[in-house]
C-alpha cells in the first residue's frame, strides 16, 4: 500500500498505487438546489451510451430522491454500514484543524474504504448489489405519504426531499481501479477520466464491488463491466459541433435546470488542483468552498462536487458531504457577486468554460436574503474556452419568459 | 386506476420517507423561502413572484400556496423584497 494525500479528508491514507497524477482532471459542480429531477440528464446518457442489449439495468447517470432513494437501492447506507461495522463508533471527523490549507474540512479520523479492507483479498470494502437493487431506479421515490387509515389517494409532497444527481466521480483514488485484479481499469493522463479496458476486463466484478458509489456495472451480455466514460470523445473535442474544442458531457449539456457545470482543471505534480482563480470550478470548490464532495469519508477523493440543498436538516447533509456543509450553505444563501455571476454560467454553452471574467453592472435591487440585507447588481459574466477566446456572455438578471397557461399542457 | 380503492397489500405501497424536520423548523417555510430567494437572486421582479405560486403548473410552489394560503407566501415575499413600495431600485 502506498501513502497518498487526500485533501478532502485532510490526511494521508493508504491506497494501492502511488496516486495517478493526471495533467488535467475532469471535474464538475452540481447545484442540488435547482434540480427538479426531470431525468433529462439520465435519458441523454442512456440514449447515447447504454441502449444496447445487456445494458438494460445500466444508468451511468441517475438522479435519486434523498433520503429514501438510491440506485442501486440503499447503496450509500449499505456502504456506510459496512464501514461502521469495520470500525465501530470511530468513523468521525476531527474539525479542530478545519480551515487550515491542508485540512480545509478538518481531518477524518475514521477509516476509508481502503483502510478497512485487508489489502489482500479486497482492496476496498464494498459489496455487489443484487439484481433487484439495480433493477428499479426511482421506485417508491417522491411518495412521502405512508399508510393512512383514511386511505391514500395520490402521492403528496407533504414533506420535502432533495434530488441527488450521480455520475461516476472519476475519483483521484478510484476504488474500481484499485480493486481490479487484471489492472483493466485506468485513469487517463490527459483528463483524469477513469475507464475500463474492455479487452482486458474479464468481468470479475471486483470494480462493481469496490466502487462505493456503485458506478461500475456488470454487463451480462459481454461478461464485462462497464462504467461512465465521461463522454471522453466530447471532452477531447472530437465532436464536430465545437470544432475541436473540449465539450461538456451529454448529461451536463442536457440539463434544463441549469444545475451542472463541468470543467477540466489543472493538476500539479502533487496530484492536487493548481490554484486558478479564474476557473469557475476552482472558485466554487476551493476559493469559496461552496461545492462539496459526496461522502468524502469513503476516501476516493471524488471529482464531482455538490452545492448542498439549503432546506435539508444539517445533520443529514454533514454525513453526506462532510463538515463543510454549514459554511457552504451560508455562502450559497448569500452569494458573493462572483458566485452569483458564476451560477449564471451553468449550462449556457456546450463548450467547456475554462475561465471567467466579471464586468460590474448597475445595482438593480435590494433584497433580504437569508435574513441579511443584500444589494443585487446586474453584473455581466464572460466565459472563455481553452484557448482564452470568449464563448459566452450573460448577465446576472435573467430574462423572465412566461408561457401562457393555455400553452402549458400537452403542447410540446 | 385513480378511482380504485387503496389496498394495503398492494406491492406498490408508498414507502418513501420524508426528512424529519428538527423541532421548530417549518419545512414549508424553508422550501418556500428557497424558491423565492433562488428566483429573486436571478432577477425575477417581485410582481412576478406570486404568480409562480398561483400557477398550478408549478407543482412545488403551488402546493405550498394550497397548503398554507396566500398570506403565508406573501409574508415571505415581503421579507425578501422588503415593503412593497420600496423594493426595486
Amino acid at each position: 500500500m502506498a501513502k497518498v494525500y487526500n485533501w478532502q479528508i485532510g490526511r494521508e491514507m493508504d491506497y494501492r498505487f502511488d496516486g495517478g497524477k493526471p495533467k488535467r482532471q475532469f471535474a464538475a459542480v452540481f447545484n442540488t438546489n435547482r434540480c427538479i429531477a426531470c431525468q433529462t440528464c439520465t435519458m441523454a446518457c442512456k440514449s447515447t451510451w447504454t441502449f444496447s442489449p445487456g445494458q438494460e439495468l445500466m444508468w451511468w447517470n441517475n438522479v435519486e430522491t434523498k433520503p429514501y432513494g438510491g440506485y442501486p437501492q440503499h447503496w450509500d447506507t449499505k456502504v456506510l454500514q459496512l464501514q461502521e461495522k469495520a470500525n465501530p463508533g470511530a468513523q468521525v471527523w476531527n474539525t479542530a484543524t478545519k480551515g487550515a490549507p491542508k485540512t480545509p474540512y478538518g481531518r477524518f479520523d475514521g477509516k476509508t474504504i481502503f483502510e478497512t479492507a485487508d489489502g489482500v483479498n479486497n482492496q476496498a470494502t464494498g459489496y455487489i448489489p443484487t439484481e433487484e437493487e439495480w433493477k428499479a431506479p426511482n421506485i417508491f421515490e417522491d411518495t412521502a405519504t405512508a399508510h393512512s387509515k383514511t386511505g391514500v389517494s395520490l402521492p403528496e409532497h407533504a414533506g420535502w426531499f432533495f434530488y441527488l444527481q450521480r455520475i461516476c466521480n472519476h475519483c483521484s483514488y478510484p476504488a474500481c481501479l484499485a480493486a481490479c485484479p487484471r489492472n483493466a481499469v485506468y485513469k487517463r493522463e490527459d483528463d483524469g477520466i477513469v475507464l475500463i479496458d474492455e479487452e482486458r476486463c474479464r468481468g470479475y466484478r471486483k470494480c462493481v464491488e469496490a466502487c462505493p458509489y456503485k458506478k461500475s456495472m456488470y454487463r451480462p451480455s459481454t461478461r464485462t463491466s462497464e462504467k461512465c466514460i465521461g463522454c471522453y470523445p466530447r471532452v477531447e473535442g472530437t465532436d464536430p459541433l465545437t470544432l475541436g474544442l473540449p465539450m461538456e458531457t451529454r448529461c451536463m449539456t442536457a440539463c434544463i435546470g441549469k444545475i451542472r457545470m463541468q470543467g477540466l482543471v489543472q493538476v500539479g505534480p502533487d496530484g492536487q488542483w493548481i490554484e486558478d482563480k479564474k476557473s469557475p470550478l476552482y472558485h466554487m470548490v476551493h476559493t469559496e468552498k461552496v461545492a462539496l464532495p459526496l461522502y468524502p469519508q469513503f476516501g476516493t477523493q471524488p471529482n464531482v462536487y455538490y452545492i448542498p440543498p439549503r432546506w435539508v436538516p444539517r445533520e443529514y447533509l454533514q454525513q453526506m458531504f462532510g463538515p463543510g456543509v454549514e459554511e457552504a450553505i451560508a455562502r450559497y444563501m448569500n452569494p458573493s457577486r462572483e458566485l452569483l455571476a458564476i451560477l449564471q454560467l451553468f449550462r449556457v454553452t456546450q463548450k467547456i468554460i475554462f475561465s471567467f471574467d466579471i464586468k460590474q453592472g448597475p445595482k438593480t435591487a435590494e433584497l433580504n436574503i437569508g435574513g441579511q440585507k443584500r444589494e443585487i447588481f446586474n453584473d455581466t459574466v464572460v466565459g472563455f474556452d481553452s484557448q482564452g477566446k470568449e464563448i459566452v456572455r450573460v448577465t446576472v438578471d435573467e430574462a423572465v419568459i412566461e408561457r401562457p397557461d393555455h400553452f402549458a399542457m400537452n403542447t410540446i | 386506476m385513480a378511482e380504485k380503492d387503496f389496498e394495503a397489500d398492494d406491492p406498490y405501497e408508498f414507502v418513501a420517507v420524508r426528512f424529519p424536520m428538527p423541532e421548530g423548523v417549518d419545512g414549508d417555510e424553508a422550501m418556500a423561502r428557497t424558491f423565492i430567494e433562488e428566483f429573486a437572486l436571478m432577477g425575477m421582479p417581485r410582481h412576478k413572484m406570486l404568480s409562480l405560486f398561483h400557477s398550478r403548473f408549478f407543482a412545488g410552489t403551488h402546493a405550498i400556496l394550497e397548503t398554507r394560503g396566500e398570506p403565508f407566501v406573501v409574508a415571505i415575499i415581503d421579507s425578501v423584497y422588503g415593503p412593497a413600495v420600496a423594493q426595486e431600485v
